[in-house]
C-alpha cells in the first residue's frame, strides 16, 4: 500500500487504490441514488421537481480524487444501486449514462487548479451538471424525433417538446446541480480533504500540474464529449433506428403470406433443441 | 399534496422491506428459473421487438402480456406502478401542454379535438416505453444479482463491473442500515424545530438538512470499509484472478442451457409471431 504519485501514472492504469476509490464513490453514490428515489418528487411530465439527487456527495469524492476511475465510479454506482438491484435495468440507457456522465465530470476534474478555491469548484460543479443535462436533453428530443413517426404532423408538438426538455433540464441543473450539488459540496469538500485520502492510504491530490484551468486534458476531454454525445444517442435510439432497418417485409413473404415465417422459427427451434440435447449427452 | 400523504402513511420500514424483497427473494421468480444468457438476450429481443409495431393493438397485447410476466416475477408492485405512473404522466404532460399551446393559436378543432389527437398520436408510443421499462423491470428484478453478474460475465462484460453488481448486492442492506442509524443518531443529538410551519415544511427542511449531514461519517465509514474489502480481495488474489483463463472457466462451470430455456426463448418468439399475424 505505497502512496503512489496519481499524477505521473496514465490515465487508464487501474492499481488497488484506485479500486477503493472506485468502491467508496460507487457505494455512497448509489446509497444517495437510493435514497433520492425515496424522497417525495412532484413529477409534471418532463417537469421533474423533486429533492435530490443528492449528488454533493459524488462531486465531493470525484473532485477529492479526481481521476478517471472516480468519475467512472458513479455513473456505475448509479446503474448498481439505482437500476439493477431494484430491478429498473435498461441496457441502453445504462450506456448513455456511463458516457455522458463520466465524461462530463471528468472535464471538470480537468479544469481544478487550485484544489482549496471553493468557488471555482461550485462553478465547476455547476458545468458537470450542465454538460450532462445538455448531452441528456439532446438525447431525449432526438430520441422523439426517431420514434413518434407523426411527430411532426402534429402541430406545435416539436416545439413543446423542446420546451419541455429544456424546462426539464433547467430545473434539475438549478436542484440537483446548485441546492444538492455544488452548496453542499462547498460544505463538505474542505473537512473532508485530507481526511479520506489517508484512510485510504493515499496523499491528497494537489491541482493539475499544468496549472492553467483550460489545458490540454480538458481539451481532449471536450473532444471526447463531443465525439461521444452522438455515440450516446446511438445507443440511447439503438432500438428504434433497428426497428426502422428492420422494417423492410422480405419477398417471400408477400408471396407465402406471413405464415412463412414461421418456417425459420421453426428451423431455429429444431437446432437450439438439438445443440442442447447434443451438449447434454456429452459430459462436459 | 397526494405525495407527502402517501409518504406519511408508507414508512421508510415498509420501503426498505420492499426493496430488500424485491433484490432478495426471487428465488420462486419465473424468470429467475432459466438460464440467466437466456433471459438476458430475451430482454434485450423484447426492448426491440415493441419497435416494430405501430398499432395500438398488438402494442396493448403486449403490454398485458409483460405485466403477466412482471406479476408472475414477483416484480415489487410499488415500483411497477411507480414506473406506470411515470411513463403515463410523462406523456400525459406533453399532451396537456401542446394541446393548450394548439388551442392557444387558434387551430381548428376546439381543445378537446386537439387533446384526442395528440393522445392519440402518441398513444402507441406510450405504450412500447411502457412494455419496455416492464419487461426490462420483470427480467433484472427477477434475477438474482448473482445470477445476472454470473450471465453478464459469459456474455463478455468485464469482470470489474460484475464484481460491482455482486458487491452492490452484499453491500446495499448494511449501506441502508448504517445510513439509517447515523440519520436516527443525529436526530438524537439535535432538537426538530418546535414551529413546524405550514404543512411541516420547517420539519422536512430539517430532515432534510440531517439528511445531507449523515454522508458526512457515512464517508469515512465506507472508505474505511472499502479499504478493507480490497486488502480482502488481494489476499484472496483478485487482481491476479481478472485476466486468469481458468478462474473464469470455473465461475461459470455451472452455467447451462436445458431444453426448457430454449422452450421460453421459443414460445415467446411465437408469441410475438402470432401477435404480429393475427393482431
Amino acid at each position: 500500500m505505497s502512496a503512489t504519485d496519481q499524477q505521473s501514472e496514465s490515465l487508464f492504469s487501474f492499481d488497488n487504490q484506485d479500486m477503493m476509490v472506485f468502491i467508496l464513490i460507487m457505494s455512497l453514490h448509489g446509497l444517495q441514488m437510493m435514497f433520492a428515489e425515496l424522497l417525495p418528487s412532484f413529477s409534471l411530465g418532463g417537469l421533474e421537481l423533486e429533492l435530490g439527487p443528492f449528488l454533493f456527495i459524488s462531486y465531493t469524492l470525484v473532485f477529492l480524487f479526481r481521476s478517471f476511475w472516480a468519475c467512472l465510479a458513479v455513473p456505475v454506482g448509479g446503474i448498481v444501486f439505482g437500476e439493477i438491484l431494484i430491478g429498473d435495468f435498461s441496457a441502453f440507457g445504462a450506456v448513455e449514462s456511463l458516457l455522458m456522465i463520466t465524461i462530463s465530470l471528468y472535464i471538470a476534474t480537468t479544469m481544478i487548479t487550485d484544489p482549496e478555491d471553493l468557488k471555482w469548484l461550485a462553478v465547476l460543479a455547476v458545468v458537470a451538471k450542465g454538460l450532462e443535462e445538455l448531452a441528456a436533453q439532446f438525447i431525449d428530443v432526438g430520441k422523439f424525433y426517431v420514434g413518434v413517426e407523426s411527430l411532426e404532423a402534429i402541430e406545435w408538438l416539436p416545439e413543446t417538446i423542446w420546451v419541455v426538455e429544456t424546462a426539464g433540464a433547467t430545473t434539475q441543473i438549478i436542484i440537483a446541480g446548485i441546492v444538492f450539488g455544488a452548496l453542499p459540496m462547498v460544505y463538505f469538500y474542505p473537512r473532508m480533504r485530507g481526511k479520506v485520502e489517508p484512510l485510504l492510504g493515499m496523499e491528497p491530490v494537489e491541482g493539475h500540474p499544468s496549472g492553467s484551468r483550460f489545458n490540454r486534458d480538458t481539451l481532449k476531454a471536450l473532444v471526447a464529449w463531443v465525439v461521444l454525445t452522438p455515440v450516446a444517442f446511438v445507443f440511447e435510439a439503438f432500438s428504434e433506428t433497428s426497428g426502422a432497418f428492420l422494417i423492410f417485409e422480405p419477398k417471400f413473404v408477400e408471396s407465402y403470406g406471413q405464415i412463412f415465417l414461421a418456417v425459420p422459427i421453426v428451423a431455429a427451434a429444431i437446432v437450439a433443441y438439438g445443440v442442447v440435447y447434443y451438449r447434454r449427452q456429452d459430459p462436459a | 399534496m397526494g405525495y407527502l400523504d402517501a409518504l406519511r402513511n408508507i414508512t421508510i420500514t415498509d420501503i426498505k422491506l420492499d426493496l430488500m424483497r424485491t433484490a432478495y427473494d426471487n428465488d420462486d421468480a419465473l424468470l429467475n428459473t432459466f438460464d440467466p444468457r437466456v433471459v438476458i438476450l430475451w430482454s434485450a429481443i423484447f426492448v426491440v421487438v415493441p419497435w416494430f409495431f405501430y398499432e395500438p393493438e398488438p402494442l396493448f397485447v403486449m403490454l398485458v402480456a409483460s405485466l403477466l410476466l412482471a406479476y408472475l416475477s414477483q416484480t415489487s408492485i410499488y415500483l411497477l406502478t411507480l414506473l406506470i405512473w411515470g411513463s403515463v404522466s410523462n406523456i400525459g404532460f406533453i399532451v396537456v401542454l401542446s394541446s393548450a399551446v394548439y388551442w392557444w393559436q387558434g387551430g381548428s378543432g376546439g381543445l378537446q379535438g386537439a387533446v384526442v389527437d395528440n393522445s392519440v398520436a402518441l398513444l402507441p408510443f406510450t405504450m412500447k416505453l411502457t412494455v419496455i421499462s416492464v419487461v426490462s423491470l420483470a427480467a433484472f428484478s427477477a434475477m438474482s444479482p448473482k445470477k445476472l453478474a454470473k450471465g453478464m460475465l459469459s456474455l463478455g462484460v468485464p469482470r470489474p463491473f460484475t464484481f460491482a453488481i455482486a458487491y452492490g448486492y452484499r453491500m446495499m442492506p448494511v449501506l441502508l442500515e448504517e445510513y439509517h442509524d447515523l440519520v436516527n443518531s443525529l436526530r438524537l443529538r439535535n432538537r426538530a424545530p418546535e414551529n413546524r410551519g405550514l404543512l411541516r415544511w420547517r420539519y422536512y427542511r430539517y430532515l432534510l438538512k440531517l439528511s445531507v449531514k449523515a454522508f458526512y461519517p457515512m464517508t469515512f465509514n465506507v472508505a474505511k470499509r472499502s479499504r478493507v474489502t480490497v486488502e480482502a480481495m488481494e489476499t484472496k488474489g483478485f487482481s491476479h484472478s481478472l485476466g486468469d483463463e481458468d478462474s473464469r472457466e470455473l465461475r461459470l462451470g455451472d452455467l447451462e442451457l436445458l431444453p426448457r430455456d430454449v422452450t421460453f426463448m421459443l414460445v415467446s418468439l411465437l408469441f410475438v409471431l402470432v401477435v404480429a399475424v393475427f393482431l
